[in-house]
């Protein structure tokens, strides 16, 4: 049996996290880090943490101790129909986000496997905002999040150390890099980077060692490379401002002002006559069929490239999201 | 004023030399003054400690976790750490005045001045007492 624990920034710590009330003795958690000292050791089911609040989290989070199984996991997630709960595709500062603009921790670390993030807003302004321990955070699933690491600290946005048994997954996700440092730091070995973007940093999408495979993801203003390194033959159908994005169906100078809806206010969603609109290949065999808020995929003949899949006239088609965790596991 | 979340898993497990798990007396996060508007709930697993004329930054330090080297070097020569302990520091509970636990335990929070508890702040580390700042 699921057990689900609330995280709202605007209750008083202390609470036992078991409703999203602010006040009262079952209020929720005041934040994800103490939501994550209540995580048993052991857990039976999943175990799910839904997040919310218009304040910022400011609190570092390691989620580490916990023995957790493919069948036994983590997921954090926030609500897409909460008030102050997900994101839409945008950083979005009334929205649940954790955020630190102080201190020297890692804002986010997973030193365990099976964690699965859905719907973050993460920023870091010194520390690499997200770091994947080594050979502890095997087979966790990065999925419609944002994650920014900000200009004061030169150090990478997403470290990616999953280690011999990595199988780590980011998907649907943005990362954008002000530092002068990688955007994407993968280190780990089985890492899968699908329907992602990249903005920013020295390099994109750095591969230093392990394997990786990268489909259907985008690169954008890398002062050195949006593409570097050598990544696993199945990696196809990027796309990059430069002339790195690897694969033989990839797109390269890619000119972001006419790929993105509002590429200068943060806005990656697609504008109609994108190079990006059914340029990616189908990947429903390794993720759900669904871009970054929920919108199914194809909506045209081929799947999009990059975090958002671009709706043409007529509505958009979707999945309730809360319902799609269950298959994020699936070939991790 | 200061105000720590501290761990309170009741009854109070034996020190172990590697937890990565947050235990008893182990200081979860700080807040400045008035932060915490309620008490803990008494079906939670923390308790509050507030005090009077410290700053939140003078006691961020106690967040810190412990890393080790574990020795183990990654084929491109990265040298790999591993937090094995998850707060360095701990507030050591047991070992206060029983009026005090008394309160803990009914009241779930207490204000105490610093000179009152700084002594029962041990470093995991070291052993030793009271050196937090």
């Amino acid at each position: 049996m699921a057990i689900t624990r609330y995280v709202n920034t605007a209750s008083s710590p202390g609470g036992n996290g078991t409703t999203n009330a602010t006040t009262g003795a079952n209020r929720a958690f005041a934040s994800l880090n103490e939501a994550e000292a209540a995580i048993p050791a052991s857990i039976a089911d999943w175990y799910d943490i839904v997040c919310e609040g218009q304040d910022a989290d400011t609190a570092a989070v390691d989620f580490a101790g916990t023995t957790t199984s493919a069948s036994n996991y983590v997921q954090v997630r926030t609500d897409p129909n909460a008030t102050y709960g997900r994101h839409e595709g945008k950083w979005n500062a009334s929205k649940y986000r954790l955020s630190l603009t102080s201190g020297t921790p890692y804002p986010l670390q997973i030193h365990e496997p099976y964690v699965l993030i859905i719907g973050l807003q993460v920023y870091g302004w010194y520390q690499t905002t997200l770091h994947m321990a080594y050979n502890e955070s095997d087979n966790s699933v990065i999925d419609s999040c944002i994650i920014w690491h900000g200009s004061s600290g030169n150090n990478p946005c997403i470290g990616d150390y999953g280690g011999r048994t990595g199988n780590v997954k980011y998907v649907n996700s943005i990362f954008i890099q002000d530092a002068a440092d990688r955007n994407l730091r993968l280190r780990g070995y089985g890492t899968k980077v699908l329907n992602c973007v990249a903005i920013g940093g020295t390099y994109g999408y750095r591969h230093e060692t392990g394997s990786v495979e990268i489909i259907n993801s985008i690169g954008i203003g890398a002062s050195e490379a949006d593409f570097s390194g050598t990544f696993r033959g199945s990696t196809d159908n990027n796309a990059s401002s430069d002339d790195s994005a690897p694969g033989s169906n990839s797109l390269t100078e890619i000119d972001p002002a006419a790929a993105f809806t509002d590429y200068s206010n943060g806005d990656f969603s697609l504008k109609s006559g994108s190079d990006l609109i059914d340029a990616g290949t189908d990947l429903s065999a390794v993720m759900d069929s669904v871009d970054i808020i929920g919108t199914s995929r194809p909506q045209g003949d081929y799947w999009d490239i990059g975090a958002f899949e671009y709706v043409d006239e007529g509505g958009t088609l979707s999945i309730p999201v809360a319902m799609h965790h269950y298959n994020l596991l699936r070939s991790a | 004023m200061a105000e720590l979340l501290i761990a309170y898993y009741p009854p109070e497990p034996a020190y172990k030399s590697d937890d990565r798990r947050y235990q008893t007396g182990d200081i979860i996060e700080v807040y400045d003054d008035g932060r915490c508007k309620e008490p803990p709930s008494k079906k939670g697993m923390s308790i509050i400690v507030k005090i009077p004329g410290i700053s939140k930054s003078e006691v961020e330090r106690l967040m810190e976790p412990s890393y080790v080297d574990t020795g183990i070097v990654s084929p491109d020569g990265l040298r790999i750490e591993r937090m094995d302990k998850r707060r360095r520091f701990f507030l050591r509970i047991s070992d206060l005045p029983e009026k005090t636990r008394a309160i803990l335990e009914t009241e779930r929070t207490i204000t105490v001045q610093a000179k009152d508890i700084e002594y029962f702040i041990r470093d995991k580390l070291t052993g030793a007492d009271n050196i937090w700042r």
